[in-house]
């Protein structure tokens, strides 16, 4: 069970993300439009971030404060969080050690990455280098996957290959996006104006006609 | 703490530095550049041990931050954070940028021997550099986090550095001084390497806020 009870993100003055609540255990989508607070939500969830106010838990505890949670999420965000430098197997074998992981690379042939893998990642397209990242947060078989954007910049193989990677996870989904067919499949809804949450919800059709209400309303 | 993981980061840290040699060919280039200077602008042979710890000092600034700082502009920190502890990512960082001060003062004292035109225990000496280099590079690393952010990062680090650095002088100076004699000044030697001890320690415990 993943909670968010009243969560704030304020950088400086400005709150990216105000008061949101909302618990879910299988699958939620975060929908919104670009500076809704959807990549902030993604990184306080994932433990990456510390919440100005509010309570996550994850599996129980403050994913901020426990490794052992943060060790249990595979995220990918349009940042990713790769070594340029090293091989696409080096850094998935060493993010492989990281978790005491001997048989990884499975994930190669999983990703239709065998071929790349001795390629250093600054040679790689963007399409290749967000397969890479999913490649490095599936590594550890995580409990929970949050995905930030994560289907932007894949080709029309990459994306058919995560939408199977989706539907074969057995743990639970957060995905963040702004495509909504993507989101779908997902069992509740969180849309996100300007950081506030206008919608959480189990209805896919309502959380469309909130979030088209919204951007409506902003540019008219 | 695993000691396995904070190894493996050492391990990728050397062989991204190895691959991108940035640091590296600057932290040399500018270490030979600045002995170079001083072996002919002071009595090299009387002020020794000062000269080669400003060369070590500035040298460290200049690469042990720009290990840390990389991992936060490429955001690659995050990926280590759901795969390691603060205190493993500490620890693995303070002995890989260790390691590359290493490299440096195994390259830089030859040289500054020849050009200081020294006559001294060269092994002696080179034992008490690196001796002397710990407390640098591991204090460099601790502080390199807090100002990874900052505006005027190249000034502020400095500015942090130097207070906390400031009692590893003299026993620096003291060690390097009777080493160059043949004598391992073995009470200078357990300073360094307590105060090292200290900072690493304080390093653990500072990890969360670093990361």
């Amino acid at each position: 069970m993943i909670i968010c009870e009243k969560v704030s993100k304020r950088f400086g003055e400005k709150f990216a993300v105000r008061d949101v609540s909302f618990r879910f255990d299988k699958s939620l989508a975060v929908l919104g439009y670009n500076g809704a607070g959807k990549s902030t939500l993604a990184k306080l969830i994932a433990g990456i971030l510390k919440p100005s106010s509010g309570r996550i838990e994850v599996f129980g505890k403050d994913p901020y404060k426990c490794v052992e949670v943060r060790r249990k999420i595979g995220i990918i965000t349009h940042n990713p969080m790769l070594y340029r430098e090293l091989t696409v197997e080096e850094n998935l074998r060493f993010f492989a050690n990281l978790f005491r992981i001997e048989e990884w690379d499975w994930i190669l042939d999983e990703l239709n990455l065998r071929d790349k893998s001795n390629k250093r990642v600054l040679e790689l397209s963007r399409g290749y280098l967000q397969r890479v990242a999913i490649a490095r947060a599936m590594i550890s078989n995580p409990h929970l996957l949050i995905l930030d954007e994560a289907f932007s910049s894949l080709d029309l193989e990459g994306r058919e290959i995560l939408r199977k990677m989706i539907r074969n996870f057995e743990g639970s989904i957060l995905l963040s996006t702004h495509d909504l067919e993507e989101a779908k499949f997902c069992r509740k809804f969180l849309v996100l104006h300007n950081g506030e949450a206008a919608y959480f919800g189990e209805s896919y059709d309502e959380a469309v006609g909130i979030l088209r209400a919204h951007k409506e309303g902003s540019e008219g | 703490m695993r000691p396995l993981a904070f190894l493996e980061l050492t391990k990728k840290d050397l062989k991204v530095e190895v691959r991108s040699k940035s640091s590296i060919n600057q932290m040399v280039l500018f270490a030979i550049a600045s002995a170079f200077i001083f072996s002919l602008s002071v009595d090299a042979e009387k002020f020794f041990g000062q000269i080669l710890m400003i060369v070590v000092l500035f040298s460290s600034i200049l690469s042990c931050s720009a290990t840390v700082v990389r991992e936060f502009e490429l955001e690659t920190v995050d990926g280590l954070k759901h795969s390691m502890s603060s205190r493993e990512i500490i620890a693995g960082k303070i002995v890989s940028n260790s390691l590359i001060v290493f490299f440096l003062v195994l390259i830089i004292t030859p040289v500054c021997y020849a050009l200081f035109n020294l006559s001294g225990d060269f092994f002696l000496l080179l034992i008490s550099l690196l001796i002397s280099s710990l407390p640098i590079s591991t204090t460099v690393t601790l502080l390199s986090p807090l100002s990874a952010f900052a505006k005027g990062r190249e000034m502020l680090l400095p500015a942090m550095l130097f207070p906390i650095i400031f009692p590893v002088f003299i026993p620096s100076f003291k060690l390097l001084g009777f080493s160059y004699a043949g004598i391992f000044d073995f009470i200078s030697a357990m300073f360094l390497l307590s105060y090292t001890g200290l900072i690493f320690s304080l390093s653990l415990i500072l990890s969360e806020h670093l990361f």
